[in-house]
């Protein structure tokens, strides 16, 4: 067997190429990014509606948006849509009505997530200072829910950019289409898909790592506000926050559910703490007897082992930021 | 007005039929092959020898990288390096088996890294090698625990198959490719096609949240 001998000059001889499809990608992700995103926070909206045909509108959009196949849905938009409508759609049209709904149907059930996190007892404080329901969505639930969400809708972006790709089938010129012209016109092939693997790569990869350090960042913050209060519980708090949020950050989403649990636990722990404080006598016991079933069994120990185990996380989180980011 | 008519598609749903086959085939050996893969780069991937870094990286690029630009890259350039003939279903086998092996295999890190430290050291305690603790204490609560990310990805690759059209492995995207234009019926082709994709989907979910409930009853199971 002879080895392949690797040449990457045809490929890089066509930059050019190669640049006008990585603008189409770029255009691509841009439209979808935006219409799906937003369509998807007017879905989830639709979704919360009381009229039954809004909700079954909303709830059937969303199933079947992501119970297919993206590429059935453009081939579908392509092909199929102008049969019915005497439209002719452009590839590009096709390709950003496929994306953009799948994706509005997918980022809406995240926005309904994040909606749904925030305590009810916001909407009745609003309500009792006078607010409308429109108001409230939008100066109090929605700003904190999106914030909330912020590392989903990053990955829901993700997804988007590489959804991208299948523009090529349409024949929508972005990068791969453009690669597939030249492994056509070189008989190069394995180079060039090479190239594109890697653009794709070195494009995205910085935006994961990105996305991520972003998130440590502020959690570090709220971290280090509290650690010099040398409140345990409140910093025992954060500390599980924070590890919630890397591990969802990282796409660790079952670890991340266990410290959101922890989280819940913690919360139901120090309100429990604070009411039966005062207190004394059997209520104490009880309320001891209430905090042991709600965390496990060595409650001190367990608060112990979290508070060093944050202070050793901030050591090493410190190390982590001030690395250099680099794509590999 | 548009005058639908299905007639043409039930005269060759036997076309569809077959394609339909051959991506339940797919997705099915992609997902017997994933698994496989995936425990594999996680192990490896938590091992302290030289291999864990080439591991990550192995998923860093599956997971980052677009699908359809790996197919392309298997069933285009891999034959040249390799110097073998590659057909379309080996192409696509070898992409969707390393691929969701690479999602795979950060689902079972989590669910091997989410089982408690303590039971690691009293499996060393009674005497226990690494291995053996691994084989039959982790291990068997670790998937327990990733089930339900475990049946997301598998319909999410059963999602991704449809891919494969574009190397022309006949599944039922590809098979509906070539009957619209066959029967210059693209609008009802399609539209069949999509509701196959969808009930097909949609059962594959409502049976994944069956077991899981079960699952959940049973208390071996954490919540996604």
């Amino acid at each position: 067997m002879m080895a392949y001998r690797w040449n990457f000059a045809a490929v890089f001889e066509n930059w050019e190429a190669l640049a006008i499809g990585a603008a189409g990608t770029l255009r691509l992700f841009v439209i979808c990014l935006v219409l799906g995103l937003s369509l998807g926070f007017v879905i989830a909206l639709l979704r919360r509606s009381p009229l039954s045909p809004v909700l079954c509108f909303a709830v059937g959009f969303i199933e079947f948006f992501r119970n297919t196949p993206v590429l059935v849905q453009i081939l579908w938009f392509y092909f199929a849509l102008p049969m019915l409508v005497h439209i002719e759609l452009s590839p590009m049209m096709a390709a950003t009505l496929g994306i953009s709904l799948n994706s509005a149907a997918y980022s809406s059930e995240i926005y309904r997530a994040g909606i749904q996190s925030i305590e009810p007892g916001q909407w009745e404080a609003a309500r009792a200072i006078g607010m409308r329901p429109g108001q409230i969505m939008r100066r109090i639930i929605m700003p904190q829910a999106i914030r909330r969400v912020l590392p989903a809708l990053t990955n829901r972006g993700i997804e988007i950019f590489k959804m991208t790709t299948l523009a090529s089938v349409v024949a929508y010129v972005e990068l791969l289409t453009q690669g597939k012209l030249i492994a056509s016109l070189n008989f190069n092939p394995l180079e060039t898909y090479t190239v594109i693997g890697a653009l794709f790569f070195v494009m995205l990869y910085p935006m994961v790592l990105e996305s991520f350090r972003d998130e440590l960042r502020r959690r570090q913050q709220s971290l280090l506000e509290t650690l010099p209060h040398a409140d345990g519980y409140i910093s025992s708090l954060r500390e599980v926050q924070f590890h919630s949020t890397v591990y969802e950050a990282c796409g660790h989403h079952l670890l991340h559910d266990i410290w959101r649990r922890l989280a819940g636990r913690l919360q139901l722990y120090l309100a429990l703490h604070q009411s039966a404080h005062e207190r004394t006598g059997p209520l104490r016991d009880a309320h001891d007897d209430y905090v042991r079933l709600a965390l496990g069994d060595d409650l001190d120990a367990m608060i112990m082992e979290i508070e060093s185990h944050m202070r050793r996380g901030v050591g090493r989180l410190e190390g982590f930021l001030n690395q250099r980011p680099s794509p590999l | 007005m548009y005058a639908w008519d299905f007639s043409p598609v039930w005269a060759n749903s036997g076309l569809l039929l077959t394609g339909f086959i051959n991506t339940l085939k797919l997705a099915l050996v992609a997902l017997v092959g994933g698994l496989p893969v995936g425990l594999a780069l996680a192990l490896a991937r938590l091992s302290n020898s030289a291999i864990s870094p080439v591991a990550g990286g192995i998923i860093k690029v599956f997971r980052t990288t677009p699908p359809l630009v790996q197919l392309f890259w298997f069933y285009f350039g891999l034959p040249l390096v390799l110097n073998v003939e590659m057909s379309p279903y080996m192409a696509s086998v070898l992409t969707f088996m390393i691929q969701s092996g690479a999602f795979f295999a950060e689902i079972f890190r989590a669910g091997i890294v989410s089982v408690e430290k303590g039971q690691w050291e009293a499996a060393c305690a009674i005497g226990m090698t690494g291995n053996q603790t691994m084989r039959r204490i982790i291990l068997p609560q670790a998937v327990k625990r990733v089930f339900p990310a475990m049946m997301e990805r598998s319909i999410e690759l059963i999602k991704t198959t449809t891919l494969v059209a574009t190397v022309s492995y006949a599944d039922l995207l590809f098979q509906t490719n070539e009957l619209a234009q066959k029967t210059f019926r693209p609008l009802e082709v399609y539209t069949v096609t999509a509701l196959i994709y969808f009930v097909a989907i949609s059962v594959l979910s409502a049976l994944g949240a069956i077991l899981e409930r079960r699952m959940a009853a049973s208390g071996e199971l954490m919540v996604r």
